[in-house]
């Protein structure tokens, strides 16, 4: 599975310390989430996809293998 | 997911400290012969347990062997400053990682280490499941780019 949340956290200016402070999760978890090593729980991704106001489906996208 | 963590972070800070003491006067204990001259005991040949042991007994060295593990317990044991899910499944996925290296190490030196030497592998053998849990914990959380890419689900 890969993701669009680093590229829409940029578009919103924000840090992963502050995105994670908005979502409240910690700046590792961001950071997990936005390298690939975490899928996030689904009320995470649509905690994200509320505060970036895009679908869920257009931050994760599933990939060939998954 | 249920809580692994089940003690407040600045419990963490205790456990630091309580972990400095006990590694302290573990190295006073060992290369210095130092004792606390309170902590001398004399046991009574008899009993089931003091039977393997008769006559004066200093217990210094179980003030620091409790301290390492008391203290080795709630690093492990306490929450981050953010307890979120992801850190909920680090946790997991290095409790298992922990058992696994160790229970490996362990074999090798049961294969490589005889006779009484064979007694000090067990007995470092109780606090290294934390100690390798705690290194692969927050080698993870705080030098994530030392991992491989490894998905968490």
């Amino acid at each position: 599975m890969r993701n669009t949340v680093r590229i829409e956290r940029v578009k919103q200016e924000l840090t992963q310390a502050q995105l994670a402070a908005r979502i409240g999760v910690s700046r590792q978890t961001v950071h997990a989430i936005e390298s690939g090593k975490y899928v996030p729980s689904t009320v995470l991704a649509l905690k994200m996809a509320k505060l970036f106001g895009v679908s869920v489906e257009a931050l994760f996208l599933l990939e060939g293998g998954d | 997911m249920k809580d692994l963590a089940c003690f407040p972070f600045r419990w963490k800070y205790i456990a630091l400290l309580l972990l400095f003491l006990s590694i302290a006067l573990l190295v006073a204990n060992n290369n210095y012969g130092f004792q606390f001259g309170w902590l001398n005991i004399h046991v009574v040949q008899g009993g089931s347990i003091s039977s393997v042991v008769d006559g004066n007994q200093n217990l210094t060295d179980e003030l620091w062997t409790t301290g390492l593990i008391v203290s080795l317990l709630l690093l492990s044991f306490c929450r981050e400053r953010v307890e979120d899910e992801y850190v909920r499944a680090l946790r997991l996925r290095c409790w298992q990682w922990a058992i696994a290296v160790n229970y490996v190490l362990f074999l090798i030196a049961d294969w490589l280490v005889f006779g009484l030497e064979f007694l000090g592998v067990i007995l470092y053998n109780i606090i290294t499941p934390l100690v390798i849990y705690l290194l692969i914990f927050y080698g993870r959380m705080f030098l994530p780019k030392l991992f491989e890419k490894k998905s968490l689900q």
